[in-house]
């Protein structure tokens, strides 16, 4: 299995408007030929497949809520309803900030509609908190929001993690948007999986050897939990990576599970652990596990000798194949964004980089996030967002990177 | 608005319902008024790229470190105890 670029495209700031950052968090979603673009600090949209890109001002497009836009934008195309999701989060002001869930049907990408939520108008108990740290998926009737709450005080303390579920349909239709929430204040950054069809499953760890394993399934407004012991692994802090120049471009990265994915009944998550037990730089941690009878299946874990990996974001195909994009460096390498599928047959992970960077950051501050999702169609590519520094060191020598990609037998 | 639930521990696995009602739409927004925010500067955006911390905020509570026992028990119930060392992604043209 060899992987396939068939769109592997370099965004400047003629086509984003500026405002690119180190902390670039970027997601990309399509709808054909229609993209829509988003990161630290802009949108972009094309309308030819990524031939050409028209700035969406992330400040200007929508009405300015509390202390304004701030950032963690997420993406999603729902297909079965025709709808864009695009979550933006504001900055606290007055004790309190907002999250943002804009609709847009159809292909326009430019025709928005929304709901804003702020923690104390979703439950009276987070009054004096703010969200904080998106990210979306699907089930066959369900939008998922996951994020996490903190106080409003100094210095500013977890609260609790929330996972909103909204109907497809209300959304889609633009009608009156009922919902419920799960939240806990034992378990942090919650992460749903991406493939899910009538459960919805979202994991959190319970210890550097466990992770719990919750299950909503659609036709209940009840969530029930499992427990998975794993192998051992580090979240002990600093992660430390330096590419060439020295700089060393994890510095904000954590334990938290980033990536989640289901495929043919078994269940994928995906982390960055610290260097461990013989692996000599940070790395992806990768559990699979059996949906069904809820153990462990494999650990297929993505480490070198040479480099580390970290930020993984996982998402089958429409053919229920696993991708993953994250980003590789360190060593000889800066860093870099890379894609891959897991081939089960060979029982491997087959990756390849979009990019490699000519720099680090030198401010040391990277991530917090990138994103997968299956192409818009039924066919078996996925759409993956990344970044690189090119030509210097700073914020504004940031390139996104747009990647459709595919692999060949 | 949601009911309050102020059962939030690790056993409560209860979820809430919420209602947001009708939402917002740019015509009646722009009808009213209200419109985005003013575009920022570029030293606008380095003072938001200074801000932000070289750590990340908290991804939760402590979190417990595990135990080998737990980890042996993982290993002897994964069936792929195979190396998964993987070559450096090699960059690859269109």
């Amino acid at each position: 299995m060899s992987i396939v670029f068939y769109k592997n495209i370099s965004l400047t700031d003629a086509n984003l408007g500026g405002g690119t950052s180190t902390v670039g968090e970027p997601n990309v979603a399509n709808n054909g030929d229609k993209i829509f673009y988003t990161g630290n600090w802009y949108a972009t949209r094309s309308y030819d497949g990524g031939g050409s890109w028209s700035a969406v001002n992330p400040y200007t497009t929508l009405p300015k809520v509390d202390g304004g836009f701030c950032c963690d934008q997420t993406l999603i195309y729902e297909r079965s309803r025709d709808i864009l999701v695009w979550i933006l989060q504001y900055i606290e002001e007055n004790g309190r900030n907002t999250l943002r869930v804009a609709i847009s049907p159809g292909a326009a990408m430019n025709n928005w509609y929304w709901w804003d939520f702020q923690p104390a108008a979703v439950n009276t108990n987070w009054d004096g908190e703010w969200f904080d740290y998106n990210h979306v998926s699907t089930s066959d009737n369900f939008l998922y929001v996951g994020t996490n709450a903190f106080t409003i005080s100094t210095p500013s303390r977890f609260a609790r993690s929330v996972i909103f579920r909204f109907p497809l349909d209300a959304l889609a239709n633009g009608s009156n948007l009922d919902y419920r929430t799960y939240s806990t204040t034992t378990y942090g950054s919650l992460r749903c999986v991406q493939g899910a069809r009538d459960v919805m499953y979202f994991a959190s760890h319970s210890s550097t050897s466990q992770i719990r394993v919750f299950k909503w399934p659609e036709n209940t407004d009840s969530v029930s939990a499992f427990d998975v012991n794993v192998s051992l692994w580090s979240r002990s802090q600093p992660y430390f990576s330096a590419s060439p120049d020295g700089n060393n471009w994890l510095s904000r990265c954590d334990h938290r599970i980033t990536g989640g994915a289901i495929a043919s009944d078994t269940l994928t998550f995906a982390w960055t652990s610290n260097k461990f037990d013989g692996r000599p730089w940070p790395y992806v941690r990768v559990v699979n596990i059996d949906a069904a009878n809820e153990g462990l299946i494999s650990e297929p874990d993505i480490w070198n000798q040479e480099m580390a990996f970290a930020y993984p974001a996982l998402c089958p195909n429409n053919r229920g194949d696993l991708g993953i994009t994250l980003f590789a460096g360190g060593g000889a390498h800066y860093p870099g964004h890379v894609v891959g599928v897991r081939d089960t047959q060979r029982g491997v992970w087959d990756l390849a980089a979009s990019r490699y960077g000519t720099n680090g950051p030198d401010d040391g501050k990277w991530g917090d996030y990138i994103g997968i999702l299956p192409y818009s169609d039924s066919g078996a590519s996925w759409f993956a967002s990344g970044y690189t520094l090119r030509g210097g060191s700073n914020r504004t020598d940031i390139e996104p990177r747009v990647v459709q990609f595919g692999f060949r037998s | 608005m949601a009911d309050a639930n102020d059962n939030e521990n690790d056993e409560n696995l209860e979820t809430t319902a919420g209602s947001a009602g009708e939402p917002q739409r740019m015509s009646t927004l722009g009808a009213l008024g209200i419109m985005g925010e003013d575009e920022p500067t570029d030293a606008y955006f380095d003072a938001r790229q200074a801000a932000m911390s070289e750590e990340r905020k908290s991804p939760g509570p402590p979190l417990p470190e595990g135990n080998a026992l737990a980890s042996l028990l993982a290993e002897a119930a994964g069936e792929d105890d195979s190396p998964t060392e993987v070559k450096p992604p090699r960059p690859q043209d269109r």
